[in-house]
């Protein structure tokens, strides 16, 4: 497994769309992942910034649905903040199953 | 059902307790003391189980460990020792007929045993060995690291080999008096179990145990402080799964609830029908290795879980496993799953009483801890009383006592760790 840090990525911002807006709490979640993971996973075909991820984390804490489901909101803070803090890609992706594993827990 | 087992006082306040199973080809013999590295203080750390690995390295009639080893071995048998944190037990399995050598050579061994200095420091090398060894097995780490936070700053959270730094420090002087001390008649239970002859056993005991007969009053230990809040404890290793253990303070083996929580554990986390292992495992996919455990003392105890994960699942494997000890709490079980959990306990303690090392074990185990004996019957009652409302207290119970977590793996920081539970 590769513990890629996030914020070592190329920051070439506004390249790459990442949120995609819409979608429900658990899908935006997802999609989340996704981007994360192919920074940790090395699999994604172009690069990602930081400033992606958290977008696509952003777009998460837009939705007020999440409010009603304990800890998933603080998840998501959690894991923005990682990314700020330049933390492994791995970390993050932790901390944003963590927030959609509390959604199903409390759905 | 009668008892099968006698219990016959001996010289100097030991305590013989014997089986005669005149079926079984063989006959397992175990004296057991109380005491144990739940003892030690922080700079005797590690002596009980030290003590435990040179009494095999040579006593005045047998000098050397190969002259033990081939004294049983040469008739087949078993000779082995363990030390827990409330008592160390030396025993042995043998071809019924050498029933009274074993005897000699375990009485010889915790009586007349050299504690030559040389061995002492080579055996201090290969348990220096041990410890760092556990450091690098996450699974035994993890699980040290959980203790350690269930019984902070008490001799029950610490290692039972103790610590370098104390097993570094220990002396001969140091060994040879805290083994005077506690090996002691009083605090020694003989238990045996096979094709024996009671009135002979007893006779081979009461000649050939010599040990000094005054108590030593030192066997009183602290009870562990309450615990105030939750908190977790992370090793940053670069390991390729997570490893976890989580959970809270439990019941002690005094608590009448015992039962309930032995079941409570079986329903939660022992084999492939237990909830962890068929929701966290089966349906979510979550973790390879998931289980859950407990370890009851004298005045404490804790239920654990452990969990091995992928890095990147580990919070959500956490959070998982909150929601299976919540549903215990909030909800009573099936009677279905509790007539499982029965069976299974049961079945289990009838299986460990096929052997004579089994039923020796049990006997001498009780006999010391509990200064009673319960037969299997008694006990397999005490399970079949067990209600699922009983089950449900004990759950409520345990989940309102601070969790605690260790986890060790590549993680940089704790605070997702934290917040699932509330720390």
């Amino acid at each position: 497994m590769k513990s890629r840090n996030v914020a070592s990525s190329s920051d070439r911002a506004g390249r790459l769309s990442s949120n995609g807006a819409g979608g429900s709490a658990a899908e935006r979640i997802r999609r989340a992942i996704a981007l994360v993971n192919s920074v940790a996973d090395e699999a994604g075909d172009e690069e990602l910034t930081p400033t992606e991820i958290a977008e696509a984390i952003r777009d998460c804490l837009e939705l007020s649905d999440i409010d009603e489901i304990p800890n998933v909101r603080r998840y998501l803070g959690e894991a923005l903040d990682a990314v700020s803090d330049g933390m492994p890609a791995d970390f993050v992706a932790m901390t944003l199953y963590a927030a959609l594993g509390a959604l199903r827990e409390g759905s | 059902m009668p008892a099968a087992h006698r219990v016959l006082p001996l010289p100097g306040g030991a305590r013989l307790v014997a089986e005669s199973m005149p079926e079984r080809q063989s006959t397992s013999m175990v004296l057991m003391f109380a005491g144990g590295s739940r003892l030690e203080d922080d700079r005797l750390g590690g002596v009980s189980h030290f003590i435990e690995h040179l009494y095999f390295k040579g006593t005045k009639r047998r000098p050397s460990s190969k002259e033990i080893a081939d004294a049983i071995e040469g008739v087949g048998g078993f000779i082995n020792a363990s030390t827990d944190k409330e008592l160390t037990a030396y025993w042995a399995r043998v071809p019924s007929e050498h029933e009274d050598l074993a005897f000699d050579i375990l009485f010889d061994i915790v009586a007349n045993s050299r504690v030559d200095e040389a061995d002492v420091e080579k055996e201090r090398m290969v348990i220096l060995d041990e410890l760092r060894m556990y450091q690098d097995q996450p699974q035994d780490l993890v699980q040290n690291l959980f203790e350690e936070l269930i019984w902070p700053g008490h001799p029950l959270g610490r290692d039972i080999a103790g610590t370098e730094q104390s097993v570094a420090r220990l002396t001969r002087d140091d060994i040879i008096e805290y083994a005077d001390a506690h090996y002691r008649l009083p605090n020694v239970v003989v238990g045996a179990a096979g094709s024996l002859d009671v009135p002979h056993t007893a006779d081979v005991v009461a000649r050939g145990l010599a040990l000094r007969a005054d108590p030593d009053g030192a066997l009183d230990s602290s009870t562990p402080d309450p615990l105030s809040a939750p908190r977790v404890l992370i090793r940053r290793r670069q390991t390729a799964e997570a490893h976890i253990c989580l959970g809270a303070r439990a019941l002690s083996y005094m608590d009448p609830d015992r039962y309930a929580l032995d079941l409570l554990n079986t329903v939660l986390g022992e084999g492939m029908s237990s909830r962890l292992f068929l929701n966290i495992r089966e349906r979510l996919g979550l973790a390879y290795d998931v289980h859950s455990f407990t370890q009851k003392h004298r005045d404490t105890g804790y239920l654990g879980v452990y969990i091995g994960v992928e890095p990147k699942k580990a919070v959500d494997a956490v959070n998982a496993v909150l929601g299976e000890l919540r549903a215990l709490a909030d909800d009573e079980v099936a009677e279905d799953e509790l007539t499982r959990a029965k069976e299974f306990t049961k079945g289990r303690l009838r299986l460990e009483m096929e052997t004579t090392n089994g039923v020796a074990f049990w006997l001498t185990y009780q006999q010391l801890l509990f200064g009673e004996i319960k037969t299997i019957d008694e006990e397999l009652a005490q399970v079949d009383a067990v209600t699922a409302a009983d089950l449900k207290r004990v759950a409520i119970k345990l989940v309102r006592e601070p969790l605690q977590m260790s986890v060790v793996g590549p993680f940089a920081r704790d605070s997702a760790f934290r917040l699932a539970i509330g720390a």
